[in-house]
């Protein structure tokens, strides 16, 4: 009866032993590397931390109002995985990733909030035809300002005529003296139209002929008969 | 005419005298005055509406121009002697011009010359 005590008390110390040996064989080896599907999982779990800290940078309000719709929507699931996927790959370039992601945010923001646009559209619109309205009438005054400068033309050239009047005068006077311009017409003191006679000996005299000789005419029409 | 030619060589070197044939050859005309043994008168035929539109409508009108031919006096008919006045001024200032009150008296007498029978 004592052997049979023995014997399954080395079993069972061979058992404790091998176990023991299992346990230092597998505390020396070095622990497996995790797999890119292990890698995917881990970061999973830390991705919605880097999404929110690389959506927060752009400043562009629609971004910041995508982020905050996307959980209310089913569709962020969707995203998410497509998001972590270029972010995996691209860690080592986060500027990369930021547009990635930025690009994608406004996409979803644009998709998801189709109410907030048409506010900052007639946001805009009023603000771009309030100023032109102004500028339109702003421009019309403008047409006064050169009404002025062409007023301002005549006090020119009226500074200008002195010079020019003084030089006249002298040579005028030495010449002939100034008389007005008379009318045309055949009464005394009026200037007759012009007129031609022809000569006996065929040539030809115009009353312009006569003003230019500068001598006075006397005129009888007579008749032989 | 017979009148004029007793002064008008008085002003020959001043004033041109033109003797404008009403409906005439200018050559009839300066026969005239060779036969008679004028001086000092240019004979002259109009050309195209002359006499219209300087509206002579009767022989011996007579008109006078100054230097820059203003209608200095103007007489349809008559008597010639009074001419020598107005020739003066010519003689003297061939830009002599009338004043306002000559150019009415004058326009009163042409209106009374126009009444005259031809």
């Amino acid at each position: 009866m004592a052997r049979p005590k023995l014997i399954t008390g080395l079993l069972a110390a061979g058992l404790i032993a091998g176990a023991v040996l299992t346990a230092c064989q597998q505390a020396e080896t070095p622990a497996p590397t995790p797999t890119g599907s292990d890698a995917v999982a881990a970061a999973a779990t830390t991705a919605p931390a880097v999404v929110a800290t690389i959506a927060a940078p752009p400043p562009a309000a629609a971004v910041a109002a995508a982020t905050v719709a996307i959980p209310d929507t089913p569709a962020p699931p969707a995203i998410i995985p497509a998001t972590l996927s270029a972010i995996t790959p691209a860690a080592a370039l986060p500027t990369a990733t930021l547009s990635a992601i930025s690009a994608t945010a406004a996409q979803a923001a644009t998709a998801l909030l189709p109410t907030t646009p048409p506010v900052a559209s007639t946001t805009v619109a009023p603000a771009t035809s309030v100023p032109e309205s102004p500028t339109v009438a702003a421009t019309p005054v403008v047409l006064p300002t050169v009404a002025p400068a062409a007023t301002a033309l005549p006090t020119a050239t009226a500074t200008a005529p002195p010079p020019t009047a003084t030089p006249l005068p002298a040579p005028t006077a030495t010449t002939a003296p100034p008389t007005p311009s008379a009318p045309e017409g055949t009464s005394v003191g009026e200037t007759p139209p012009a007129f031609a006679m022809l000569r006996v000996d065929g040539s030809e005299l115009t009353s312009g002929d006569l003003a230019a000789a500068g001598r006075p005419v006397f005129m009888m029409y007579f008749a032989t008969w | 005419m017979q009148t004029l030619n007793t002064f008008a060589a008085d002003y020959a070197g001043d004033i041109d005298f033109y003797i404008v044939s009403f409906n005439e050859d200018a050559a009839i005309i300066a026969d005239y005055i060779a036969d008679r043994n004028y001086q000092g008168f240019i004979a002259a035929q109009p050309v195209g509406t002359m006499l219209s539109d300087l509206k002579v409508t009767r022989q011996s009108t007579m008109m006078a121009l100054n230097a820059q031919g203003r209608i200095l006096h103007r007489q349809t008919s008559g008597d010639a002697a009074q001419w020598p006045a107005y020739l003066d001024q010519l003689s003297a200032n061939p830009n002599y011009a009338p004043g306002p009150s000559d150019a009415q008296q004058q326009q009163q007498q042409r209106q009374q010359d126009l009444q005259l029978p031809s």
